[in-house]
């Protein structure tokens, strides 16, 4: 272990015994049936950036030769410290970091491809194994922190150029709760890209702001605009101050160039020409449509590819976005 | 007997979630937001508000409303504020949303705390997952909520990550 991984190990095994009188000898005790002979065990949450606090679990990443993957986090107790441990083997690790080089070499969007919005798992695991704090065992190979960072990036940027355009249709749509909701989000990635390219490690969404305070003060003020959504008859000049500020930093404004709606599972049916329903057998719905809406929807019909769209079969497309049943794909990722 | 109104298979898909929904990712949420109370964490306070606005809003619309599907993340506060509008509790989701800068760190996650009660309130008693003595009977009970969601063939509320082949 090198002088500063020491520092580091005794800063975090410091703090968790000032918040539970336990440290990272007992953690490692409470997974030790988790091990095998030379596993490698890293700490990879909020803690082991000195980021967290006294009610926050504690992320530990098991990786071995023959170790299985853990789907789920397997939730351990040391006397108050929640452990949250996950496993993963030599060749998962490997994979998941070729997997991740390729995806930044590709020009396809990453669209999700590892992990969802709400989870980031993949996300945070690439990070917590590229970044975190080495507890016990060999250093792993095949870990590349430059791939990790770029992917992080890549990723915010491609959300944060979809969350622009969102934000811009939504309100020429008139639906400025989507609008300004978008808006915050493209500021809140843009910001998260910006810390990934200078090499912050990522630790979620929620910790932004202090991350900001401890790493990047002079990007601090950009996040305080823009956190609170803006009282009634704001919303446009939120909508584009955002905009603009997603612009100076980095982030894409690429407008609907390049991406396609679509909405494979949905039906029209319009009994006795008078009612107009959008009937969603996978879901298992309808919603009933205007016969203005209707005929926006027969128009789309005849048409092969969803893009250029009308003003009028956009407003029908982010509505549909906005309950689950369209969605946008791109040509291209962030590159 | 009480008979459910609404289509089985929309009934437990919408119920499963909110039961989901309630016990995992607003437990953890509440525990963020206490931690980040104490330890004057406000930019965590303000973000994890947010989410239990959010969150709250989409288990009303989903016990309620009986809404959906789910629309995708950055588009759910929209759709679920939209929702539940009208609703007793729609008032504090939206201002947990919109996270006003005249009210404090303390002042959100007293709402937060408020809303939380009020859902779990409709949504009835769900296990602490986040507590040693939770945790199994949490386990548990999703398990049996996606025995009954298997039972009418609807799709089961864990995240796409705990089950998918591809992230493994």
């Amino acid at each position: 272990m090198s002088g500063e991984e020491e520092a580091r190990w005794k800063r975090v095994d410091d703090r968790l015994h000032g918040y539970h009188g336990v440290g990272l000898a007992d953690v490692l005790d409470c997974v030790g049936y988790l091990r095998e002979e030379g596993d490698t065990v890293i700490a990879g949450g909020s803690l082991a950036w000195g980021l967290g606090n006294r009610l926050s679990d504690f992320d530990v990443v098991i990786v071995g030769a023959g170790t299985s993957p853990s789907r789920v986090p397997l939730e351990h107790w040391v006397k108050t410290l929640r452990v949250d441990a996950w496993t993963r083997s030599h060749e998962g690790v490997a994979r998941l970091f070729a997997h991740a080089a390729e995806a930044l070499e590709s020009d396809a969007p990453l669209q999700g491809s590892f992990g969802t919005q709400e989870e980031e798992q993949q996300l945070k695991l690439l990070h917590r194994l590229a970044f975190g704090l080495r507890v016990d065992g060999p250093p792993l190979e095949g870990v590349d922190l430059a791939v990790a960072r770029g992917l992080l990036a890549r990723e915010y940027a491609e959300r944060a150029r979809e969350s622009v355009l969102i934000a811009r249709l939504a309100l020429d749509a008139g639906r400025p709760l989507a609008a300004t909701t978008n808006a915050r989000l493209a500021v809140e990635e843009t910001l998260h890209m910006v810390l990934a390219r200078r090499g912050v490690p990522f630790t979620g969404d929620k910790w932004l702001q202090e991350r900001l305070i401890g790493t990047a003060p002079d990007l601090r003020v950009h996040h305080d605009r823009f956190s609170a959504l803006p009282e009634p008859g704001g919303e446009a000049a939120f909508v584009e101050d955002a905009l603009a500020l997603v612009a100076e930093l980095g982030g894409r404004d690429s407008g609907a160039d390049g991406a396609a709606w679509s909405a494979p599972d949905l039906v029209l049916h319009s009994p006795g020409g008078r009612e107009h329903f959008l009937v969603a057998p996978g879901p298992g719905g309808m919603w009933e449509l205007s016969a203005e809406e209707a005929q926006t929807w027969r128009g789309l019909s005849e048409r092969d590819e969803w893009r250029d769209c009308s003003k009028a079969e956009t407003g029908l497309l982010v509505g549909l976005y906005e309950l689950g049943l369209a969605g946008l794909a791109w040509d291209k990722g962030v590159k | 007997m009480r008979t459910i109104d609404v289509d089985a298979r929309r009934y437990i898909w919408c119920k499963g979630q909110a039961i989901w929904r309630t016990s995992m990712p607003l437990t953890a949420l509440l525990e963020d937001l206490r931690g980040a109370l104490a330890d004057g964490q406000e930019g965590l306070v303000r973000h994890t508000a947010r989410n239990i606005g959010t969150n709250c809003a989409v288990v009303l619309n989903l016990v309620v409303r009986h809404r959906k599907p789910l629309p995708p993340a950055r588009m759910r506060a929209a759709w679920a504020l939209e929702g539940v509008a009208g609703h007793p509790l729609g008032g504090d989701c939206l201002t947990l949303v919109r996270s006003p800068r005249e009210l404090d760190a303390a002042e959100l996650a007293g709402i937060a705390e408020r809303l939380i009660s009020g859902v779990r309130e409709l949504v009835g008693d769900v296990p602490d997952p986040m507590s040693p003595d939770g945790y199994f009977p949490a386990l548990a009970t999703a398990r049996d909520w996606l025995k009954l969601a298997d039972s009418v063939g609807v799709e089961g509320f864990l995240p796409r990550e705990w089950t998918s082949e591809e992230a493994h």
